[in-house]
């Protein structure tokens, strides 16, 4: 394929930031839908966004705003990145066998909050839960059956994750009003800046799916989960 | 500096460009625009069309292709 045209489209995406032009942005962003409908479609707000930008392309003759801030985190894609690897590092020995999934020391559901330098949000009832010490702050560990909800001081945006399957699919949502982000069908390692200022990296425990947000200083993640919707029914369950 | 001439010129080939890509069938402007215009990575784009990098990859190729036929047919 032609790198020139490449080139040629590339000059004219560029041409797209020059002229400040504000009183255009609402007329790009307005009446974009809230989120994709259906997944392997094209998604609805970039649909509206090309088409915004064409139409603009062809009417005021490049003097489209400087809007792609603004049309990435209209399309929800701001602040989310993923990074293709071909192997993740090993779970801490003994991780895979039963519930020993490395979480930590076994604490009563009801001394969660004095025993953590935060307020966890807490689900109505667990099966399990633990109080580990391997994120600077510590981390709360709730096991609700098969699922996990995960829980730390840091910092998640950018979201970036690691993935080893090229089938992930990643979806960005709205959690309790935050920004999150779900990823089904493969493990994965996230990586975050943790409450002393260092970049980390913490793998999931359970493979499938992940709901990851930031809630206040909290990373809050739900793992386990058959679908976004029981995820999403899960943290609004949750009570700080 | 460029001048008033080139800048001219420089504008028309984009308007060129840009109505060839107007041209064009709506999943090949969605591709080309969330590529080149959002400036998004091709693994981006994979993600925010919903696709598998290798289709989001090939159907990139086949919209530049159309493109560039588009372009060919034009005056």
């Amino acid at each position: 394929m032609s790198g020139e045209l490449e080139q040629r489209l590339l000059a004219l995406g560029s041409a797209l930031d020059v002229p400040p032009a504000p009183d255009l942005v609402p007329a790009v962003l307005t009446g974009l839908p809230a989120r994709r409908r259906r997944p392997h479609r094209p998604a609805g707000r970039v649909l509206a966004v090309a088409f915004a930008i064409l139409l603009l392309l062809a009417s005021v003759a490049m003097a489209v705003p400087t809007s792609r801030d603004a049309i990435l985190r209209a399309i929800g894609l701001r602040g989310v990145s993923i990074e293709r690897v071909p192997r993740l590092p090993p779970l801490p020995a003994g991780a895979r066998t039963g519930a020993r999934l490395a979480l930590g020391r076994p604490i009563a559901l009801a001394g969660v909050r004095h025993a953590t330098g935060f307020a966890p949000l807490l689900p109505p009832r667990a099966s399990s839960a633990y109080i580990g010490h391997d994120v600077p702050g510590g981390r709360v560990s709730i096991l609700i059956g098969r699922v996990l909800i995960t829980e730390f001081r840091g910092t998640a945006q950018p979201f970036v994750f690691k993935v080893i399957d090229p089938n992930t699919s990643v979806k960005t949502t709205r959690v309790n009003g935050a920004q999150g982000v779900y990823l089904s069908s493969a493990p994965h390692q996230v990586l975050f800046g943790a409450s002393n200022g260092q970049i980390r990296s913490d793998r999931v425990r359970l493979a499938g799916n992940v709901l990851i947000w930031q809630h206040g200083p909290l990373i809050v993640r739900i793992e386990g989960t058959r679908t976004l919707a029981q995820a999403l029914a899960i943290a609004r369950s949750l009570r700080g | 500096m460029p001048s008033a001439e080139s800048e001219a010129l420089a504008g028309e080939e984009r308007a060129h460009l840009a109505a060839a890509v107007a041209r064009l069938r709506d999943d090949d402007q969605l591709i080309i625009a969330a590529r080149f215009f959002l400036g998004l990575s091709e693994a981006e784009t994979a993600i925010a069309l919903g696709l598998r990098p290798g289709t989001a990859k090939s159907r990139l190729s086949r919209a530049l292709g159309r493109l560039q036929q588009q372009l060919e047919s034009m005056p």
